[in-house]
């Protein structure tokens, strides 16, 4: 506050013997507190009092987020649990999401187009034909990116595309991608592990999608674990056009925000928000003396 | 080297002077009978080569597949002469008498296995999932129930069943969510559950509850003891609670329905709630709010997503999510305003679903017609 500081140096200078005030105290009051009276036109009784006074911090408590965990497959509610509001109730922040898929995007190129400039193309560097008395075009070598077969001439070749962003903002993007899906109640989350009986067959996972309205009349869901479980993703894909399954450390912002819904191991939303959430654990260094 | 000479010194090992030509020694070789067989004319002979083959290959002297693989065409089939019919063969007739009688078949119906592909529906291995039949395992026991209740009668008995529950397993203090391993009651438990009246005055559910009477309550209270906790005795006591039950319900004054039970037993008959005050219990405390929610899930079918979950704050809400679910709002704006009562009733608005034109103007005002043909008398229109 620049007022109250003012005044706190007005204050200090006021105290100190032999300081600037000390002369002309009375003038310099009478000076001051004219526009001082002005300004501070409700507060009658000793403005600077009230100023310097140490002003109430808002306690800001806000609840944790509540959400349902269930067991799989039958879908029985199981407990309420809390997570922070950074967490999953992140305001929706399209920019934030849009820049996280670009670099993953961009990180996931292959970028192994490779094409032989005229110096990389194999054969003679032999004129093809005098320069003069011909009668033709003047040429130079077989290799030239004007001939067929020559090279070619600003092509592509191999290169890394991956882009850069803050860690910061992509742990945001994390956040908000679980967020949206919290809020459109579109997160469902699983307390135990996703698994299937042993002979189950894709019927099974059919017969849940179905009973669940879980596929893809209503669009499709993306299940993720904790850990890769071969057997029961070899199952799941074979009904890929209802269901898409990931593991957690195959799972990036753009899988959080493809299908219609995630159903995701409590575990895995755990450490994926944990591993995310180093913005909110970052503090600024304090020298240690 | 060439194949000539190859051929020359293969044939004639050591003596150079008997060269004959290669042209010559084609000649000179027996005929290619082999070869010859297999041509399409000779294909229709039963000893051929190919038949003796066919017949040595699958093991039976009546091999499956076409007789002539090769023959008739279906331009020949199409365009063709009619063919004299063939004698029906008698091995059918065999084979149907060595073939056993599989599990699968009802016991009139023979089985005839197929020699060739017509009239069957696929042929080959059925590699995909969806043809082979689900397994043992492929059962799914799911917590909601496959049907959805969608009206307002039967939800506002969900409620009124899943709140007297709650407030009977609170009374008892007793964990609330052991209310949902009981899916159905029994006829007379559900009556009582019926009759009993949950009074929204205390924010503390197991407070609120108003029995029909002294022996209703002792019931209940016996029974939803019962669920979820140890039972001691339990064949004992069972038979005890049957004939209270049995008692009570006689002792009842309970108006049956006249009508034949209705086809959805879920409820015995029941459309709606004797008391409606169920709905406006709070649901504040999350204990009692995740136990109601729960239980009301697994009665009316409905999951309550988290964002919803926050917003509820009494069943009644609970309610209106989801016969709102069931009936959403129009989405187009002109839906809304031609839906809205209050416009209508306005004599200087009109709302229309489409934008107006001057086209629109002049069909309503009759000047349309009159237009179009004085254009076409101008020669402007076609």
């Amino acid at each position: 506050m620049p007022g109250s500081d003012a005044f706190r140096a007005l204050k200090w200078l006021s105290r100190s013997s032999g300081g600037l005030l000390s002369g002309a105290e009375t003038t310099t009051q009478r000076c001051l507190a004219k526009p001082l009276s002005r300004s501070m036109a409700t507060e009658a009784q000793s403005p600077i009092d009230n100023l310097t006074r140490e002003v109430p911090k808002p306690v800001w408590n806000p609840e944790p987020v509540k959400a349902t965990t269930y067991s799989f497959p039958s879908m029985e509610p199981l407990r309420f649990v809390e997570y922070p509001r950074n967490h999953l109730l992140m305001p929706l922040r399209k920019d934030i999401l849009h820049r996280a898929v670009v670099y993953e995007g961009d990180m996931t190129r292959q970028g192994t187009a490779s094409t032989k400039w005229r110096d990389d193309v194999h054969g003679s560097g032999r004129k093809l034909y005098a320069q003069k008395g011909t009668g033709r075009a003047r040429v130079g070598d077989k290799k030239s990116p004007i001939r067929r077969g020559g090279g070619v001439a600003f092509g592509p070749h191999p290169r890394d595309f991956s882009t850069g962003l803050p860690q910061k903002i992509y742990d945001q993007a994390w956040r908000i991608a679980l967020s949206y899906r919290y809020k459109r109640g579109q997160l469902i989350i699983v307390d135990n592990e996703i698994t299937l009986p042993e002979d189950a067959t894709p019927h099974l996972i059919t017969e849940i999608f179905k009973a669940n309205r879980w596929g893809r009349p209503f669009g499709r869901s993306t299940l993720i674990t904790d850990q890769p479980n071969e057997s029961l993703f070899e199952t799941v894909r074979q009904v890929g056009e209802h269901a898409k399954i990931l593991d957690r450390r195959d799972v990036d912002v753009k899988d959080l925000l493809e299908t219609g819904r995630l159903i995701i191991e409590k575990q895995a939303l755990d450490r994926i928000l944990s591993q995310h959430s180093k913005d909110l654990k970052n503090k600024p260094a304090k020298a240690l003396y | 080297m060439r194949p000539s000479l190859r051929l020359l010194n293969l044939e004639v090992p050591g003596s150079r002077a008997l060269y004959v030509c290669s042209i010559c020694r084609q000649e000179a070789r027996p005929r290619p009978i082999v070869a010859r067989q297999f041509l399409r004319h000779a294909s229709s002979n039963a000893d051929s080569l190919s038949e003796r083959v066919r017949r040595k290959l699958w093991g039976t002297d009546n091999p499956p597949g076409l007789k002539d693989p090769y023959g008739e065409s279906l331009l020949e089939k199409r365009f063709g002469k009619p063919k004299p019919q063939e004698p029906e063969e008698p091995q059918v007739e065999e084979t149907n008498e060595l073939a056993e009688p599989s599990d699968g078949l009802e016991p009139g119906v023979s089985y005839e296995p197929a020699t060739t592909w017509h009239g069957l529906e696929r042929v080959g291995h059925l590699g995909r999932w969806k043809d082979a039949p689900p397994s043992e395992a492929d059962t799914y026991g799911s917590f909601a129930p496959k049907h959805k209740l969608y009206k307002k009668g039967p939800l506002s008995l969900a409620a009124h069943q899943a709140a007297v529950e709650i407030s009977l397993m609170q009374a008892l203090n007793r964990p609330l969510t052991h209310v949902c391993k009981v899916v159905e009651h029994d006829k007379p438990i559900f009556k009582l559950i019926w009759k009993t009246k949950v009074l929204p005055t205390s924010p503390n559910w197991g407070e609120s509850l108003k029995f029909h009477n002294e022996n209703a309550k002792k019931v209940l209270f016996y029974v939803f003891e019962q669920i979820g906790g140890t039972q001691p005795e339990a064949a004992e006591q069972e038979q005890a609670v049957e004939d209270i039950e049995v008692e009570e319900f006689e002792n009842f004054e309970i108006v049956e329905d006249p009508s034949p039970p209705a086809p959805n037993p879920r409820f015995f008959g029941y459309t709606e709630p004797r008391f409606k005050s169920a709905t406006s219990l709070p649901l504040t405390d999350p204990a009692i709010k995740f136990a109601f929610l729960k239980r009301f899930s697994q009665l009316s079918g409905h999951y309550f997503p988290d964002n919803i979950v926050s917003q509820i704050t009494n069943v009644k809400h609970a309610m209106q999510y989801i016969q709102g679910q069931l009936h959403p709002k129009p989405t187009k704006l002109a839906e809304q305003l031609e839906n809205d009562k209050q416009l209508q009733t306005l004599s200087n608005v009109k709302v229309f679903s489409k934008r107006q034109t001057t086209l629109h103007r002049d069909d309503e005002k009759g000047r349309r017609k009159l237009i179009e043909s004085e254009l076409r008398a101008r020669g402007l229109l076609e």
